[in-house]
């Protein structure tokens, strides 16, 4: 199934290491299939984005995460949050980002949210290796998404 | 029965900070203080930087304001220069400076203090954010969104991204602008302008259920300060500084900014890591002050465009009384979205504002440069001194936030006297105090840069209060 219109958003603090893997995608991404999604990078998740995700069909959220091991790529379909626990909007999820849009604007995305296992947060610019090796198979994920709608969960390295 | 209620950390405000309350023994308060609990250390860690740089790296002192310093530290530079911006480049940098008021504004007044006024300052602490007015009124928080994303978009379309845009250059800036970003600029106005219009009139419509907040919310006398235009008008970018009085009168008028270290003293106190500016004249703590929108409002003779300066008649009144409640920050702060919407249409429409000629270029030729600026919380001063080479040797920056920081002390006194009485505290009390601090929308990232001799105090106490030992340094 064809994206429909599509965008992406990768966010990631560029000076904190690996958390600026989204970064990377992105940019390699936009450069290379500039026409295939509206591609867009961010600091954070910020609650002004609902008012751009509420003119798109599918959205992809891109980032780089402790849960999983480094180099590990996962992905998966989000729901939106109905409701939030959180008070604190200098942390903003996609499935609560999802919410809010919907709320705000009657109509949401179909949500998934690409992560690239990280390990290393130090205050520097550059991945470090293992998640610079991963960012291939972060990128194929993403136009695979964008190609089929499909969830490939986990990576098989 | 508690002897101490420390709130931590505050909520909703932009930065980290805790709130310490002090019981005396009938539960009635005796004393209370706004701590600032980070410690950044700009000032120190860019000496030996080209003064070239310094744009870029203040920039990063903040992620809501980057663009005041980017202003402030820009103008510095160009005095290191000896440099006159091109008149294009200086209505250029007008521009993004009030795009980022209008969506640091929005930030404050939406998604920081709306859940107070909308819910009710006692309301379920859960639902009490940007979240639970979302829930309880849809249309004022997408307001919010939209609003916040126009100023946002305009500084993308000018400097490439929306935080930390690097195209406010000494000199100038780095980019003409082109036609086709003036004309999608100019198709955002009427919308962000419908918007600001009804948010005025909201908020006015709540006036009537906050009145004990009105007059309990840092309601004080005090000087206030900020630059002013020739004429006597609202101005951000350039003017000459100006300190009116409680009353009305000119404390001072004229004040050449690159002069101010001569009138604006700096002072530590041992709870803080914000600095306490003052009027030097009047020494410390009597030299108090406050900058920002209320402050703003209350030094200038007029507002300049017409929806502003109508919405101006009403906050000042005929007879141009000065608005001594910190409450009316809220009012204030939207009439300055109003202004700053429609002076960016009345620049872009220009047809100067398309000229290339947007940057003066030259080497280092003073060895001291001081570039003032008005953020959205208030009058922001950057200082530098530079070596032979170009390198800052020395640079100090009183930041608009810490302007404020004895009024907001002594906000925080004022309201927690009046709300709490113990031995019962009611959250809504609590919340009270926090919200005082939220009405001078503080940025405490970027304001706090006090190093070197550190004052300090420590009490060491017991379980049950009582002191054991009591240290001071400085």
């Amino acid at each position: 199934m064809s994206a429909g219109r599509a965008i992406v958003i990768g966010y990631g603090n560029p000076l904190r290491a690996d958390d600026g893997a989204a970064g990377e995608v992105i940019e390699g991404l936009s450069r290379l299939q500039p026409h295939a999604a509206e591609w867009r990078l961010n600091m954070q998740l910020l609650p002004e984005m609902a008012d751009d995700l509420q003119k798109y069909d599918r959205a992809i959220f891109v980032d780089c995460s402790v849960e999983f091991p480094p180099g590990i790529v996962n992905c998966k379909a989000v729901e939106r949050r109905a409701e939030t626990d959180t008070t604190f909007t200098h942390h903003l999820d996609p499935a609560t980002l999802l919410g809010l849009t919907h709320t705000l604007f009657a109509k949401s995305p179909e949500g998934f949210l690409v992560s690239i296992g990280g390990e290393d947060f130090a205050a520097r610019e550059g991945v470090s290796p293992q998640v610079k090796a991963s960012l291939s198979e972060a990128k194929q994920m993403v136009l695979d998404i964008l190609a089929k709608g499909e969830v490939a969960c986990t990576s098989t390295r | 029965m508690p002897k101490q209620i420390m709130i931590d950390p505050v909520s909703r405000i932009e930065g980290h900070a805790k709130i310490t309350i002090e019981l005396a023994d009938d539960g009635n308060v005796s004393d209370a203080h706004f701590h600032i609990t980070q410690f950044r250390g700009f000032e120190k860690f860019c000496e030996g930087r080209p003064f070239t740089e310094m744009p870029s790296l203040m920039a990063r002192i903040c992620g809501i304001c980057p663009v005041s310093h980017l202003v402030a530290s820009a103008k510095a530079c160009d005095a290191i220069m000896g440099v006159n911006t091109p008149p294009t480049a200086a209505d250029l940098r007008r521009i993004i400076n009030l795009a980022q008021l209008v969506q640091s504004h929005a930030l404050s007044f939406f998604h920081l203090s709306s859940p107070d006024l909308l819910l009710g300052m006692d309301s379920d602490p859960a639902q009490r954010n940007l979240f639970g007015v979302v829930q309880a009124n849809p249309k004022l928080a997408l307001d919010g969104i939209k609003l916040r994303k126009f100023g946002q978009h305009i500084i993308e379309l000018l400097g490439g991204k929306r935080i930390h845009p690097a195209w406010v250059v000494p000199g100038g800036v780095s980019d003409p602008l082109t036609t086709e970003h003036r004309d999608e600029m100019l198709a955002m106005i009427p919308e962000a302008m419908e918007i600001s219009l009804r948010s005025v009139a909201w908020l006015k419509s709540t006036f009537a259920d906050y009145a004990e907040e009105i007059e309990t919310f840092a309601n004080f006398p005090s000087a206030f300060m900020g630059l002013v235009s020739p004429e006597g008008g609202l101005e951000h970018y350039d003017g000459k500084l100006r300190i009116v009085g409680a009353n009305g009168d000119i404390i001072a008028n004229g004040l050449e900014p690159n002069d101010f270290p001569n009138y604006i003293g700096e002072t530590v106190e041992p709870y803080s890591y914000l600095k306490s500016p003052y009027y030097k004249p009047l020494g410390y703590p009597d030299g108090i002050y406050r900058v920002g929108p209320l402050a703003r409002l209350n030094i200038v003779d007029m507002v300049q465009t017409p929806r502003a300066a109508a919405e101006f008649e009403v906050f000042r009144g005929p007879k141009r009384k000065i608005v001594l409640s910190s409450f009316h920050y809220h009012h204030a702060r939207l009439i300055e979205i109003l202004y700053a919407i429609e002076t960016i249409e009345a620049i872009l429409r220009d047809p100067e504002i398309l000229s290339d000629r947007v940057r003066a270029t030259a080497g280092p030729n003073f060895f001291e440069g001081i570039g003032v600026a008005e953020a959205p919380r208030g009058t922001l001063m950057h200082h530098y001194r530079i070596d032979k080479d170009g390198l800052i040797t020395w640079a100090n920056l009183i930041i608009a936030t810490g302007h404020n920081n004895l009024a907001m002390n002594k906000g925080v006194l004022q309201v927690a006297r009046r709300y709490i009485k113990g031995p019962e505290i009611p959250e809504g009390a609590l919340n009270r105090v926090e919200a005082v601090i939220r009405t001078f929308d503080p940025c405490l990232s970027c304001s706090t840069h006090a190093v070197g001799r550190m004052p300090l105090h420590i009490q060491v106490v017991n379980r049950a209060g009582k002191l054991l030992n009591e240290v001071s340094r400085n």
